[in-house]
């Protein structure tokens, strides 16, 4: 039941009243993009001083505001871009005061305490006082990190993804992931706008990480994990904040480049005689534009790269042996090693126009292609890419203006569009996806052909808008505004658009024997509309510069597709399910409080909270698959002689065929997260800072899915006391269920039940310690996190690995609750950058990041369903007490741990990831007035292999046929211990490189 | 409402948000089940008929353990049982695709359930589904019932062979192609053999053989074909073929009753066709005339009946033909007459006659005619196959009579020998030209006459045979010295020779000019004697 009206009311007074147990002061802004400088000029014998003069000037820009102090002597610059600023205080007869390093932070004030000195004219000498450090600092307020302009280029990284930047705190991964959550749920903005990619349905990777902002146009970064002000929405994962450069008061540019050679590249783990290409580089150009001096300009930027990788043959040399002699022509080589790459281009103009002292506009504009396959420039396309193909375009427009109405009232409007697409394998016209469709050999793991879940298209696009008052009142502040999302979405996508073919190993594929799960039929596009609107309270309460409480509520109602779907009356004729049954309407509501407390008064030592609690959008992915599957698309099962391969089976082997449909579960919900985190955060005098923080997460309405129809009750069990649902065929090494034996409804496939009974529950410590001095700034933290969810299967991209494996009421419900896929309990990252006080120009920086494995199910090999559920990737390994599984000794305890049961679920881990990267840049000479430096790049310098290993600990024993006990009906299959179990599947690590480079002016 | 609880808690603050119990609400609220149901109803009739529908001797199965299983298979999703009025119910099914099964412990023996293996339904929301099924004994070709172990009961098919009888043990014999089934016990109802019927019986064995007992029989066609026998040695009936022919129908010829048993429910002859014998059962209430079955004066022409094992005193196996009916048996009766009153039939007539050999036949010597004497008169018949006889021998002869030259002969289809040696036969003295009129009047035709001092006036050679023609004064006679008798003819001159004694058999012939005369057939070498 959504919560009512009037319960909307209630909660809101009771917000109101809470947060008006108030004192006087001065509330600092509320923009989740702009932030302050404010303070008082007071004389030697504290009297407030009037008239004197404040500037703030950005460095990065050179660009200016400035304001006097009033009667009181407090001054306050407000909507200040985030950055890092050089404050300066003139008054007639006194000396100047210049204050470096104010950091200035969305959202907040820089709070400064003037006094200034009597001194006689004329004055030639200025008090420069160092406000903040030599670095800013890393640890952002209410968890998360924040990455400033000089941290972004000072460490090196491959691709020079936004996703990159993620995995430089220790709570987030490179996926853009944080608290044991998918990137796919982390909300990105860029200068406030919400940035949404396209995003393929099963996968995060193409999307995220080649979002189309050209990195060097990033300003400052902010990985929030628990954001207080309610204009941050949408996320039930992470919020990544970027903004974006904005240019210099005068001319400038810069010209940079990197590259490296296949004679720069080495990998342990790269197994080929032969070398293919190795070649990366990036490079790009910008510009600072000046329109009309400070008030007008524009900034640009293009930024281009490519990276190659080599791979190792993607099949054994024994399995590749025997395939290369088919006589389809199309396995002639499967032995050769291939290359992976990317290459992206992307570009940015920003226009900045301060049209009065009042006004601020903002417009950008940003264009990103980017394309990664498979053997770009190694001859023929390799035809077994593992890497995920795609092509993806983003356009990304935007705008805002800040205007101060008064003095006490300003008033912001964003708006922006975005379009977002991306093609994923044969969609994306790779000649090779489109050549043989996916084939497992279920006993070796071998994968030929892209991965069945792969091919689509998927283009979203958006225009948003949002508007917020913001009003102070002494101590009070509150912002009122709303917002608006149109997002269109469409989808050309369904799950094994091209089939999936199974074989036990490669005699079966010559023999053509095996299974086959496909579609039947065109699957036709879908094209819809979620759009969302949202009105938000917010109330910030600061009854002095040591304290700080920030509250608010968040009212959205976002509009879901129902009348897109077309009813499937038979299926509702049956069971009484409707799938047409989808809500019009989503109901949200969130609220967040945080507090912000200088202990000391000194800012040497805060204590910050916050709790928050608000809804994702509902996957508009699950709605193309509601709306897709109502009746058109039509499942094909079939088993045994496959002649027809690579062809889809037509002879005469056992099938079925069903109409495939997915429909939306009872109440249903958009994901809700509610989190809470609290910090603590000491500098010392030193230049150090520790910071100590905990966060809590619970979110809940993940989506599971259940195929509904699946065959009431278990026909049988196993020896090893799991149910199980078809009937069993064996063919070799490979076990499925006879297809259609395992279907309530023979006239249908699968029904695929989306349920948003899903949750996952996160807390992790961390620690955090900082260094800081003029010439080295030294950082670490560490996270210790746990992460449980019942989100089967949330981290590999198939939906039948999202179904219940059914091991038996209660083993089940037990079964489901566990280590959450994107568990990952140990992360640190450490770095450092010097800048060498004995030469000049010398930039060095290294950065380490330690994270634990991923987390990982022991199974049967992928495509054997010994539960005959439909699915062969839900089937974990009931571990035998056989010498061969004790023979796995200690390394893998998570299996020998669990002789006589079933496996838990992520019971075992992949091995932990180390990686290292380090960066030299030196000055050679000036060019123009302009640095030429030179840099190079160790980028995985410890050859980090971040593939996952092989997950099936139990293979069906190909000598041996199914048993089954007259008496009692139990099915026994025979099963042998995996010898490769643990054995690195197939590489994915990115190899040792070394890529030298330059940058030419600039920053 | 207890979300409505949780949404106040998310203002209040975050603690509240962190209460437990939203987790129960989760799970118990935002599954997807598919809870509808359905009812399976439906009744079992027990198909005693196997008419395969509720025809008036069907009764309800009662006690019958009904399961709803997956259309795919699998364990039960329902269960019920019926009651005593064979209904079953089953209310909240899940919907699914499903057939019904039985649970076969609660299924008698021999019974079986029909129509519910192919009748996979679906059963959707708030469906009812209605159904109805049967048990019924499995339908067995004959084959099969001969290959069931005994108290089976079954259903099969077949062409009836016989009539049932309402006596006895109501036998009926089935065909179907090639193979054969004895039903037994088979209730009151009229078949006739042709008929189509389906018989429910009971397996059963009789002499060590499968037959089918206890049966109820339904009429399915009224002559839909005609019973054929196989036609058997009666040998091979009473071997059955080895076995092949249990319970067939078959056919003999031309068998002789070798001996006839009397017994309670009427007579066994042993008829052989000379391959062997076969006992044939001729039953009093088929209408069997025992006096016309006898050895002597019947032969079997052609015997239909069904093949019946029985096992003798040692435990052997052995077959026999059980005529259905009277007309199944075509017997050729030789009836006993005198010899004066075959004397005065025509040809063509099988008649038996007894009376005392007046010549040695011994077919092997070249003689294949017997004379006999009957009170004074004579027979002669021909032609005698094996059987060697002494003059004196009393036989009796089964014969057809002929007529030759105006005189009644037999030709024989067999000689018995009553009693050897009962008498020395005496010839009649004659003259030769009485001989030659066989007494004047024929009267001693086939006779045995002596003549006397008749010389020989002409001898004449003819096909090897020497033909004395002998007169005594009174006339001539010809006196035929067959060259098998072994006779020195040579000694025998027409101009001198005369015959002291000759003894002989009468046997007319007709001359050129149409008169009969008779010749004098001496029937050994010592019958002649000359001067």
């Amino acid at each position: 039941m959504n919560p009512t009206l009037r319960d909307h009311v209630v909660a809101l007074v009771l917000h109101l009243v809470v947060a008006c147990l108030c004192a006087p002061g001065a509330v600092a802004g509320q923009s989740i993009v702009r932030g302050e400088v404010r303070g008082t000029v007071l004389t030697e014998d504290e009297r407030p001083l009037s008239e004197a003069l404040v500037t703030a000037t950005d460095i990065l820009t050179e660009t200016s505001r400035w304001t006097e102090t009033g009667r009181t002597g407090a001054f306050e610059i407000s909507a200040l871009p985030p950055g890092t600023y050089e404050v300066r205080v003139e008054a007639l007869g006194y000396e100047p005061r210049l204050y470096r390093s104010v950091s200035v932070q969305p959202g907040k004030a820089a709070r400064l305490q003037v006094r200034l000195t009597l001194a006689d004219p004329p004055v030639e000498e200025v008090d420069t006082v160092m406000v903040g450090r030599a670095a800013p600092l890393r640890f952002f307020r209410t968890g998360g990190h924040r990455l400033a302009q000089d941290e972004l280029d000072a460490f090196p990284d491959l691709h020079r993804s936004v996703a990159e930047l993620a995995a430089r705190s220790s709570e987030w991964d490179s996926s853009m992931g944080s608290q044991g959550l998918p990137g796919r749920l982390t909300e990105v903005y860029f200068d406030g706008i919400p940035m949404t990619p396209a995003r393929h349905p099963f996968r995060d990777s193409g999307s995220l990480q080649e979002m189309g902002v050209p990195r060097t146009a990033l300003r400052e970064l902010h990985l929030m994990d628990v954001p207080v002000d309610v204009e941050w929405a949408g996320a039930a994962g992470g919020y990544m904040a970027a903004d974006t450069r904005s240019a210099r008061t005068r001319p400038a540019g810069s010209l940079f480049g990197s590259g490296s050679i296949d004679a720069l590249w080495f990998s342990d783990g790269y197994s080929a005689p032969t070398t293919p290409t190795a070649l990366s580089g990036w490079g790009g150009v910008t510009r600072d534009v000046p329109l009309a001096g400070d008030s007008s300009r524009v900034f640009m930027a293009v930024e281009g790269r490519n990276v190659e990788t080599p791979r190792s043959p993607p099949l054994r040399g024994s399995v590749a042996s025997v395939l290369a002699g088919d006589g389809t022509g199309v396995l002639g080589d499967v032995g050769d090693p291939w290359t992976e790459y990317t290459w992206n281009v992307s570009g940015l103009t920003r226009l900045d126009w301060n049209l009065s002292p009042e006004t601020d506009v903002l417009a950008r504009v940003s264009v990103s292609h980017v394309e990664a396959a498979g053997g770009r420039l190694f001859g023929a396309p390799a035809r077994y890419g593992l890497a995920p193909s795609f092509l993806g375009t983003d356009v990304v427009g935007a705008t805002s203006i800040i205007s101060r109405v008064t003095s006490r009232m300003s008033l912001e409007l964003r708006a922006g569009f975005s379009r977002s697409e991306r093609s994923f394998g044969s969609s994306a016209g790779q000649e090779f996806d489109a050549s043989l469709p996916p084939t497992r050999l279920v006993q070796s793991g071998a994968l030929l052909g892209h991965d069945a879940g792969l091919d689509g298209r998927i283009l979203r696009s958006a225009l948003t808008g949002t508007s917020a008052l913001h009003a102070e009142l002494g101590e009070h502040g509150v912002k009122l505004g709303a917002d608006v999302t149109l997002p269109s979405h469409e989808y050309e996508y369904a799950f094994r658009s091209d089939g999936e073919f199974f074989f036990s190993d490669p005699s079966s594929l010559e023999a053509r024997e095996g299974g086959y799960v496909g579609l039947s039929g065109p699957v036709l596009p879908t094209s819809f509309s979620v759009p969302e609107v949202g009105v938000f309270l917010q109330y910030t309460w600061e009854p002095q510069r040591e304290f700080r409480l920030m509250s608010g509520v968040r009212w959205a109602w976002e509009f879901l597709p129902d009348d897109d779907v077309a009813p499937n009356a038979r299926w509702e004729e049956l069971t009484g399910l409707r799938n047409a049954d989808l809500p019009n309407r989503l109901s949200k509501f969130g609220a967040r409080i945080g507090i912000s407390w200088d202990l000391t008064g000194e800012g040497t030592t805060f204590l910050e909270g916050a709790f928050a609690a608000d809804h994702d959008r509902f996957d508009p992915a699950a709605l193309h698959e509601i709306i897709s599957l109502s009746g058109a698309v039509r499942g094909r099962r079939a088993l045994g002689d496959l002649g027809a391969w690579p062809d889809a089976p037509s002879g005469p082997a056992l099938s079925h065929e069903g109409t495939l449909l997915a429909l939306p579960g009872p109440d249903l919900e958009a994901p809700r997260t509610a989190r809470g985190t609290i910090s603590f955060q000491q500098i010392l005098d030193t230049g150090t800072t520790l910071r100590i923080s905990g966060s809590f997460r619970r979110t809940d309405f993940l989506l599971r899915r259940q195929d509904l129809n699946l065959a009431v009750g278990p026909r049988t069990e196993s020896t090893d006391g799991r149910p199980v649902h078809g009937e069993l065929v064996k063919i070799g090494g490979l076990v499925r269920p006879l297809p259609g034996s395992d279907r309530r409804f023979s006239e249908f496939d699968a029904v695929w039940g989306l349920s948003s009974d899903g949750w996952s529950e996160y807390a992790g410590v961390t620690v955090g310690v900082e260094h800081a001095t003029p010439w080295v700034n030294i950082f670490a933290s560490y996270t210790y996190s746990q992460t449980d969810d019942n989100w089967i299967g949330a981290g590999v991209g198939s939906p039948e690995a999202r179904v219940d494996p059914s091991l038996g009421v209660p083993l089940d419900r037990e079964w489901q609750v566990g280590t959450s896929d994107f568990d990952v309990p140990h992360r640190l990252v450490t770095g450092a950058s010097t800048a060498l006080p004995v030469i000049e120009g010398v930039e060095i920086g290294v950065f380490y990041r330690f994270r634990s494995g991923r987390p990982f199910t022991p199974t049967y090999a992928t495509g054997v369903d010994v539960n005959g559920d439909g699915s062969g990737r839900n089937d974990p390994a009931f571990v035998p007490d056989l010498p061969e599984i004790g023979a796995l000794g200690s390394e893998w305890a998570c299996v020998t741990s669990s002789i006589g049961r079933f496996v838990p679920r992520n019971a075992c881990r992949n091995p932990d990831v180390h990686t290292l990267d380090a960066r030299l840049a030196a000055v050679l000479f000036q060019l123009r007035g302009a640095p030429l430096r030179i840099t190079v790049e160790g980028l995985n310098l410890v050859d980090a292999e971040s593939g996952s290993r092989d997950a099936a600990l139990l293979l069906v024993d190909e000598a041996a046929a199914l048993e089954t006990d007259p008496e009692t009906g139990t099915i026994e299959v025979p099963t042998i211990v995996n010898p490769s179990f643990g054995e690195s599947l197939r590489p994915t690590g990115s190899g040792r490189r070394i890529r030298f480079g330059f940058r030419l002016g600039g920053s | 409402m207890r979300r409505t609880r949780c949404a106040v808690g998310l203002v209040a603050g975050a603690a509240l948000l962190l209460l437990p119990g939203c987790d129960d609400l989760i799970l118990e609220d935002q599954t997807s089940e598919i809870e509808a149901t359905g009812t399976v109803l439906g009744d079992v009739f027990v198909d005693t008929d196997g008419s395969g529908s509720v025809t008036a001797p069907d009764v309800p199965m009662e006690d019958l353990g009904v399961d709803v299983v997956a259309a795919t298979g699998g364990g039960p999703i329902a269960s019920a049982t019926t009651d005593t009025a064979g209904v079953f119910s089953m209310r909240r099914v899940p919907v699914g695709s499903y057939r019904l099964a039985v649970d076969s412990a609660t299924l008698p023996d021999s019974l079986e359930v029909f129509g519910l293996d192919e009748e996979s339904f679906v059963l959707g929301a708030g469906d009812t589904v209605v159904t109805r099924f049967r048990t019924s004994f499995p339908v067995r070709t004959l084959a099969e019932v001969q290959g069931l172990e005994p108290g089976r009961r079954v259903f099969t098919h077949g062409i009836v062979l016989n009539r049932r009888e309402p006596l006895g043990d109501a036998a009926v014999h089935l065909r179907e192609g090639d193979t054969y089934l004895r039903a037994t016990s088979v209730e009151r109802v009229s078949l006739l053999a042709g008929d189509s019927v389906r018989f429910q019986g009971q397996t059963a064995t009789e002499a060590g053989l499968p037959v089918l007992t206890d049966v109820k029989a339904v009429l399915l066609r009224e002559l839909a074909a005609v019973p054929r026998p196989v036609d058997l040695s009666t040998a091979t009936a009473a071997s059955a073929n080895g076995g092949t022919l249990n319970a067939a129908l078959v056919r003999v010829r031309s068998g002789e009753i070798l001996d006839t048993t009397t017994v309670d429910d009427g007579l066994v002859a042993s008829v052989d066709d000379g391959s062997g014998p076969v006992e044939m059962v001729l039953r009093d209430l088929l209408g069997f005339d025992p006096s016309l079955v006898s050895p002597t004066f019947a032969v079997v022409e052609q015997a239909v009946g069904l093949l019946v094992a029985t096992r003798d005193e040692s435990g052997d196996l052995t077959w026999r033909v059980l005529p259905r009916a009277p007309s199944d048996l075509v017997l050729r009766t030789f009836s006993l007459r005198s010899v004066a009153e075959i004397q005065l039939l025509g040809s063509g007539v099988d008649v038996s006659a007894e009376g005392i050999v007046l010549n040695p036949v011994d077919p092997a010597g070249g003689n294949d005619a017997v004379h006999i004497r009957q009170e004074g008169l004579n027979l002669r018949a021909f032609t005698v196959s094996d059987t060697p006889l002494l003059p004196g021998d009393s036989v009796r002869l089964r014969g057809t009579t002929r007529v030759e030259v105006g005189r009644t002969v037999v030709e024989l289809r067999d000689v018995s020998l009553l009693q050897e040696q009962v008498t020395v036969p005496a010839a009649v003295d004659v003259t030769t030209g009485n001989a030659a009129l066989a007494g004047g009047d024929g009267r001693l035709d086939a006779g045995l006459v002596r003549i006397t001092a008749a010389d020989v006036t002409d001898t004449l050679t003819v096909d090897g045979d020497f033909v004395a023609t002998a007169d005594d004064g009174t006339g001539t006679v010809d006196v035929v010295i067959r060259d098998f008798l072994g006779f020195d003819t040579s000694a025998i001159d027409p101009a001198t020779s005369v015959f002291d004694d000759v003894v002989g058999l009468l046997v007319a012939r007709r001359r050129l000019d149409g008169t009969v005369h008779w010749r004098l057939l001496p029937r050994l070498a010592s019958d002649v004697t000359l001067q």
